[in-house]
Order: C-alpha cells, then structure tokens, then sequence
C-alpha cells in the first residue's frame, strides 16, 4: 500500500487545494471522500481504536482545512494528508502516554524479550478480525512501526523517519510485534476477548 | 549460532528471503548462520514461518470504512472554523457607521449571548465540536487560537480606524463586546474549575465564536455603508442572525 491514494494529477491536486481554501465546501468534501477511507483506516490500526479514530480523523481534516493555503504541491496532496494523519496518531499517542507514563510503551525499543509462543500457530488459519484486535492490543511503539511496515508497506528506514527512531529501532520493534501477535494468535486471546464481548453485548439486548 | 541468537534475525531473515528483495549483502554471514540453525531447529523453523504468516496476513487486511457520521462533523466543524484570510485582501475601506445600524447588528449578537449564557442553553451539538478541538495535535493551531487571532486582528482594523466611527455607534459597539466578553470570562472560569466539561468548552467556543461574527459583521457593514451600498449593509444586517 504504502500509502499511496488514488494516484492524482498535480495540477488536479493544486485546484482542488486551491478550492478548499477558498472555503468551497463542495471541495472539501471531495477532498474527504478521496481520503478518509485509506486515512481512517491507517488511524484506527496505528491508536489501536476505532472510536478513537474518529476523533483523529476529524482533527487530521480540520487541520488540513486551515492549513491547505499552504499546500504547495510538492507532494501529492494524499501523500501531505497522510503525513499529518501519521503525525496526529503519534500526537495522540504521545500524549496519551504521558498521561499515563507508562515508559515501556514507549515508540522506542524497549528491549524486552517477549516468550516464545505456547504453541505452534497454524499459519493458514490466521483470522483477519483476530488479527486486527491483536494489532490493537499490541504496545504502542511496536504497532505504530508494525502498522507502517507490515501493514501499510514502508521500508525500514521510512517507518524510521516517520516515527523519529533509528532503522534498527524499527526492525526490532517490528519483529517484537510479529512475535507478541503470533503469542496472541496461538494463544487465541483475540478470539477470546471477541467471544467475551458478543457475550457481554448479548448480555444488553 | 544457538535459538536465542537466531530468533532476534528471523524477522529480517523472512523479509529480505521474499521475492525482489534484495540479499543481506555485508549480513550474509548472518542469514547463512540463520539458515543452518533453521535446518537443525524445528522449533526456530516454526516461529519463522508463523513470522512469514503473519507478515503476509497484515499485507492483505483489508481497507476500512469510516462511519457516515464522521463526515457530518467534520462538515459542521468546518464550517465553524474562523476564517480570516479575507483580512489579507485589502477591501477594507472604513466609514462611519450609523448608530441605528450598529445597534440592530448588536441586538442580534447580544440575543445569541443571551442564549449561550441561559442556564438551559444546550451546545451547539450538530457542530460536533470534540475535546480533540480543545487540544489539537501539536500539527496546528486548535480553534481556540485561531479564534483568538481572528479576534485579535479584527480588533486591530477596528482599533486603529474608531475615530470613524461616530460616538453613538461606537458605544453601542463597546458594549455588546462587554456583554460578549463577559460570557468568554464566564465559559473560561467554568472550563477552569472543570476542565473535562464539555459544555463549558463549547459554550467558550460559542462566545469566542460570537463575538469573530460580530467583528466581522461589523467590518462588512461598515465598509459596505462607506461605499454608500445601502442594500448592501441591509444584506449584512439579516446574515447577523444566522
């Protein structure tokens, strides 16, 4: 994927900027039905919640609404909105970690190991709603560099730019998160904890 | 090489192995070490290909949808958002302004205050302002910024040309900015005391919002009645009331 939109003519991208700046909200919302899908759904994977998301999504939006004057061009205007999509999460995350101060979950390695698996995970039976809720339970440092990597396609020294960490920091915390996954799968926790929610919702109806 | 030293290699192991990748290079050392413990190791060669699985497994999650609702607040929230840009384009031009219009365009305004200030009055929910507005990422300014510029500079324009202004018009104009001011004071205390009050935030938003309108309003009458264009500033006077 790696982050590319519906690939988009520069001048296309320039007029459409140049509308939403002018307030034109036809345009703005043309410019949202091109972006949010591949957008939100980079954010919900990245800050691990989809109502979360929406909230992230919302300020990526409006903040493109005040900013877009200063769109210039010199990169697409999907590859400029992702960017700040990428930018807001890791906002988001790092101010949600301050709060909480929780310093292993920190965007950089923190070096521990995690234990091998208890069993074997059966690799043609990964399920992709197991896996996204697996995703979302992972530590913050290594989603955010799984989600760009495996996920969204970017080279190591990519995710490395984006996240403000070194490429070693990277391979390491995407491999931390491949393991931690697999312990997660083999273990059946997503599963579980999927189970254990359609109980409770049931529960309320 | 031992399990221990193999496992932290296979992640890059199974990705530099995929297909138009290019070799390790300077580590083919390492992947020729990795390899041969993954011919001895069942339990190595497992975890590599659960690895391998689950790389491909995240490759091809599939795209997701935002909910309806999420367009309709960014929609209303923008069109909440101050926008000064206008101020840059030079067709200010200022002329007196006649009392009788700058009390009707103040009535409206101080009517909305009221309403932002009654103890019944309800956010303006459909704008769908968040918390998230409150305290924007660090990529740009939140709305209560750019409130507080817009106010700023719209203060500006209408400090440095008062004088054109005739003494009547200019008092109506002052107080309906006390009147507006008290309720910005009001929300910001209530936001003081309770940070996490939601209300109180968009009630802050909503004052700081009346009173841009009203600043702009009054810039677009007055400049509308300084080039003589009466239909003009009897189009501006109804708009007040939006």
């Amino acid at each position: 994927m790696r982050g590319a939109a519906n690939p988009t003519s520069p001048a296309a991208d320039l007029e459409l900027a140049q509308r939403c700046g002018r307030g034109d909200q036809d345009a703005f919302e043309q410019l949202y039905r091109a972006q949010a899908g591949r957008l939100y759904t980079l954010i919900v994977r990245m800050v691990g919640s989809a109502e979360t998301a929406e909230d992230v999504l919302q300020e990526v939006f409006l903040t493109a609404y005040r900013k877009i004057g200063s769109f210039r061009g010199a990169s697409s205007l999907g590859t400029w909105m992702y960017r700040m999509a990428v930018n807001h999460c890791l906002d988001y995350l790092r101010g949600r970690q301050s709060k909480m101060a929780r310093t292993t979950d920190s965007i950089e390695d923190d070096g521990m190991a995690e234990p091998i698996a208890p069993a074997p995970l059966v690799a043609s039976t990964i399920n992709r709603l197991d896996l996204e809720r697996a995703i979302a339970k992972l530590p913050v440092g290594c989603r955010t560099a799984f989600v760009l990597h495996d996920v969204e396609g970017f080279e190591h020294h990519e995710v490395a730019t984006m996240l403000g960490i070194s490429e070693g920091t990277s391979k390491s915390q995407v491999h931390k998160a491949r393991v931690k996954l697999r312990g997660m799968l083999s273990r059946g926790d997503a599963a579980e904890e999927w189970r254990r929610e359609a109980r409770a919702q049931a529960g309320h109806v | 090489m031992n399990c221990n030293t193999c496992e932290p290699l296979l992640s890059v192991y199974i990705e530099q192995a995929e297909p138009g990748r290019r070799s390790l290079g300077e580590g083919g050392q390492e992947r020729a070490g990795v390899e041969a413990h993954l011919r001895t190791c069942g339990s190595c060669r497992a975890l590599a290909e659960d690895l391998r699985a689950i790389r491909l497994a995240a490759r091809s999650l599939e795209p997701l949808v935002p909910p309806a609702r999420v367009w309709h607040r960014i929609a209303a929230a923008a069109e909440a958002e101050p926008r000064v840009s206008w101020l840059q384009s030079g067709w200010l031009n200022w002329r007196p302004l006649t009392a009788v219009a700058m009390t009707a365009l103040i009535a409206a305004s101080l009517w909305r205050v009221g309403t932002l200030l009654g103890p019944a009055a309800a956010p303006p929910s459909s704008a769908g302002t968040t918390v998230a507005d409150v305290a924007p990422a660090s990529a740009g300014l939140g709305p209560e910024s750019d409130y507080t510029l817009a106010i700023a500079q719209l203060e500006q324009v209408t400090n440095a040309d008062r004088d054109v202004l005739d003494q009547d018009t200019a008092g109506v104009l002052n107080a309906g900015l006390t009147v507006i001011d008290g309720a910005i004071s009001e929300s910001r205390a209530a936001l003081e005391a309770e940070p996490q009050s939601q209300s109180a935030q968009e009630s802050l938003f909503a004052a700081l919002r009346r009173k841009v309108s009203l600043l702009q309003d009054t810039v677009a009458l007055i400049n509308e009645m300084r080039n003589g264009n009466q239909d003009g500033s009897a189009r501006i006077l109804p708009e007040s009331n939006r």
